[in-house]
């Protein structure tokens, strides 16, 4: 019990990252591998808000922000340019990956620093006679929510129905007289913000240090094949999926959690390669 | 009758090929435009051109008097312009009501009366209307494509090939539907058979090799079988 | 001048031909040749061989990027590879090296197949993230399986056999692996396969209509690839008598993407170049400033940027640009 509880919420913290590396791939065919420094940043950046103003929900709140305006820099500065050239963007990404780590390591340093769990979120609440850490629970119900509104998003509102219809077919998006440009810049920074939200809930739960980004990616890059890349309820079961067959395999043969990953990962390209909820999209 | 849309000497390149090798065209407020040819012609590639999608190498596109050629995609289409693709282009996972909720761009009154004159026109699509548009038969799929190019305020609907793969019996329903465009907007549609573009078009166009052969009233056509057989290959 | 040149070649034919068209490659053969008999210093011996060795790496890299449009994410899986099971059989198993040569080939190409028909059927982008994910697994492995590897504090004495075992020799040995490497990749990309590869690097659509299977000509590189990098990654590892996870792990792949991209992807002379620029330069940066790693981060987003065709091709357009520009100035005069 208590071990579906962990990998539930390692799940969440995937499916906040998965979330938007999926939408915008699905959206933009980027494989924005920079997408776990959002992440990685959001740690930090929520770090150091929360250790000089004591303030939970504003380093959650500040995280965010700075993930949502990383990632719309991200998207005008260096991908806008490369559209239509999906090799030189991959690259691209792969070298910001780089670079947004070693920035850190200049700022921050290579320690692992300790996230403080804030005083409501510690100690354990007991349901049914069992104890249950209220931290963990946090990150269940948090993730929970932000995947209802993202999907309420999607299916209620028109900007929710242009993304999907986007990950179809943009060229015929762009045909109805919506600006496509404008669709993307949305969706990079919400994606980078809920991966930066990912990394300020999951910090005082992982630890922060620089290596973070990239632990975080691999298993990322795993959830949305398993999902189905472009699908957004995809990458929520791919990551519970992944999160709780980590949380199992890690407990039994600790050294090869991934290991039942990339398994995983292997029977899922045999069997369905699109993924458990992949589209054969129209690119 | 006043010229919407104005085609001068135009050019486009589809990478190295020179696909349309000066085209010029008038198409008249409230009338249907037919633009036959054979395949390859570059019927699509006019349509396209207009759109922005395959911007013209040289030459202008005006539209309602303004020179529309250098503008981008979706800010031709929101000068008034809508779009019937060859391939439908629907959004399969989209269900019929948010495919056309997607294409609106007026104010909302408007599209509930749009909304109304679909359902009567199509009464297929209000039934499917909670259905996602992959799960439509593929002349209920033409439908909703049509539907989404009238559910918008449009001065011009260009349709590309409407009848292609359908059933003489839906060819049939979808070319009444653009008999009752003609009361709503103009239209220019792209056709490769003229017994279909006889029944609604009053005036032609023939492209072949990426140039207009031929330009006048439809009946004309009809009637000189050595034309038809010059370039569409096919006599009615 | 000009004139007189471009006779000259055309009149030569044959093997003549073929040494006048490399002979800048030639003549720098000749030097790497005489080098350690003129200075015999073992840091720069060293140093060179390290360069060869990452040549060979960016040669497998380049194929893939720059000859066929494929891009892997954790291409440091066979390096890394090549090291660990090399380096294991010969300490652990005490396999002589001529055995254990073949054994990391065969690995290599099963691992290639296997990826390979797994992910490129499917999504070319798939070998990119599915490559990563394995590598990243392997780079774990290695950090964790302590008792066999050594966790991170890496595993020495993996020793060459006695023929390699002086310096010079492991010099020369490993300048006759990148000279047969890439006389092997200049025959490869100029033969009908290489100009299939190009192709699908080009249009892999159209590629496909003119009737070619795409995916085993994709497999055919992966695997060329896959074992140009697991020969690599054993000859390292003999070369520092040591092993490491971080042969496994992504900066690894980067410093061969950073070569290819630095050299020209698609270009003959781009990894060599993009060694002899990288290698050196690590060396150098990493004694001034620990940050060099975000320096070289900056420098390859900056290229990817701004100069696609890579740092050198670029700079030799330029150069080119000036030469005509000034060979204008002067015919004016």
């Amino acid at each position: 019990m208590s071990l579906s509880l962990n990998g539930l919420s390692l799940a969440m913290l995937y499916f906040l990252i998965a979330a938007g590396f999926s939408l915008i791939f699905g959206l933009m065919s980027v494989l924005n591998l920079a997408h776990a420094s959002f992440f990685l940043w959001g740690a930090y950046s929520g770090l150091a808000i929360f250790t000089t103003t004591g303030n939970f929900t504003l380093a959650v709140i500040g995280a965010t922000i700075v993930g949502v305006i990383m990632g719309l820099l991200v998207e005008y500065l260096t991908l806008r340019p490369l559209y239509g050239n999906h090799l030189f963007q991959i690259l691209m990404t792969l070298g910001l990956l780089l670079v947004f780590e070693e920035l850190v390591k200049l700022i921050w340093g290579t320690t692992i620093l300790g996230f403080p769990r804030p005083e409501i979120l510690t100690g354990s609440l007991v349901i049914l006679g069992r104890y249950f850490p209220v931290y963990r629970l946090f990150i269940i119900i948090a993730g929970i929510v932000v995947f209802i509104a993202v999907y309420l998003i999607l299916n209620r509102t028109k900007i929710g129905i242009t993304v999907r219809a986007g990950v179809e077919d943009e060229g015929m998006v762009q045909a109805l007289g919506i600006d496509i440009r404008k669709v993307f810049s949305g969706v990079f920074g919400l994606g980078a913000g809920l991966a930066a939200l990912g990394g300020v809930i999951g910090a005082p739960f992982l630890g922060v240090y620089p290596e973070l980004g990239f632990e975080m990616l691999v298993p990322a890059l795993i959830v949305v094949i398993i999902g189905g890349l472009g699908s957004f309820h995809g990458s929520f079961v791919g990551a519970v999926i992944i999160g709780l067959s980590q949380s199992f395999g890690g407990y039994f043969i600790p050294e090869f959690a991934l290991a039942i990953n990339v398994a995983l990962l292997a029977i899922v390209l045999l069997i369905k390669p699109t993924g458990l909820f992949g589209i054969e999209g129209g690119h | 009758m006043k010229n919407l849309l104005e085609l001068e000497n135009v050019h486009t390149y589809i990478g190295q090929y020179h696909i349309l090798q000066g085209i010029s065209m008038e198409v008249p407020e409230g009338a249907v435009t037919v633009i036959l040819g054979r395949n390859g012609a570059g019927k699509t590639t006019t349509l396209e051109t207009i759109l922005g999608i395959k911007p013209p190498s040289k030459g202008t596109v005006r539209f309602k008097g303004e020179d529309i050629h250098k503008l981008s995609l979706h800010n031709i289409v929101k000068k008034g312009i809508g779009y019937v693709p060859e391939d439908k282009r629907l959004f399969g996972t989209l269900t019929v009501e948010e495919n056309l909720r997607l294409a609106e761009r007026n104010k909302q009154d408007f599209h509930r009366e749009r909304r109304e004159l679909i359902w009567d026109l199509f009464p297929d699509l209000k039934r499917a209307w909670k259905r996602p548009a992959s799960t439509l038969s593929g002349g209920q799929q033409q439908m909703l494509s049509i539907a989404r190019a009238m559910i918008n305020d449009n001065s011009i609907m260009l349709i590309d090939e409407p009848s292609m793969g359908l059933a003489p019996k839906l060819v049939q329903e979808v070319m009444s539907a653009v008999e009752q465009m003609k009361g709503l907007t103009t239209v220019l549609m792209v056709e490769q058979n003229l017994k279909v573009a006889e029944s609604v078009a009053d005036r032609c166009y023939i492209l072949d090799n990426g140039m207009i052969v031929y330009s006048g009233d439809i009946k004309e056509l009809v009637k000189d079988e050595e034309l038809q057989n010059n370039y569409l290959g096919v006599t009615v | 001048m000009a004139m007189n040149q471009v006779n000259l070649e055309e009149k030569m034919t044959g093997i003549p031909a073929a040494l006048w068209r490399y002979k800048y490659g030639l003549i720098l053969l000749v030097l790497f040749l005489i080098y350690p008999l003129v200075t015999p210093s073992i840091y720069h011996l060293s140093l060179l061989i390290e360069v060869f060795i990452f040549t060979v790496f960016a040669i497998s890299y380049n194929l893939m990027l720059g000859y066929t449009g494929i891009i892997s994410l954790g291409h440091a899986l066979f390096f890394g590879m090549g090291g660990y099971v090399g380096g294991l059989l010969m300490v652990e198993a005490d396999y002589p090296f001529l055995l254990i040569i073949p054994i990391i080939v065969l690995i290599a190409i099963a691992l290639s197949v296997i990826i390979g028909f797994l992910t490129l059927r499917v999504r070319a982008i798939f070998f990119a993230m599915v490559t990563m994910a394995i590598a990243t697994f392997f780079w774990i492995v290695a950090q964790r399986w302590t008792d066999m590897t050594g966790g991170d504090d890496g595993m020495g004495g993996i020793i060459p056999p006695d023929l390699l075992l002086p310096r010079e020799n492991y010099y020369y040995f490993t300048l006759i692996f990148m000279v047969l490497a890439y006389l092997f990749f200049i025959r490869f990309v100029n033969s009908p396969t290489g100009r299939i590869l190009e192709a699908i690097r080009e249009n892999e659509e159209r590629t496909r209509h003119l009737g070619y299977n795409v995916l085993n000509f994709k497999i055919i590189v992966i695997v060329i690839a896959g074992i140009m990098a697991t020969l690599s990654g054993f000859f390292y590892t003999l070369s520092m008598r040591f092993l490491h996870p971080s042969y496994l792990d992504v900066d690894t792949t980067l410093d061969a993407l950073l070569m290819t991209v630095i050299g020209g992807m698609g270009t003959i002379t781009g990894p060599f170049i993009g060694a002899v620029v990288v290698k050196p330069l690590e060396h150098v940066m990493s004694t001034y400033t620990e940050h060099w790693l975000l320096i070289f981060g900056i420098i390859y987003v900056l290229i990817v940027l701004f100069l696609p065709k890579g740092l050198v091709p670029s700079l030799k357009d330029q150069a080119d640009r000036l030469r005509l520009l000034g060979r204008k100035l002067l015919s004016k005069n």
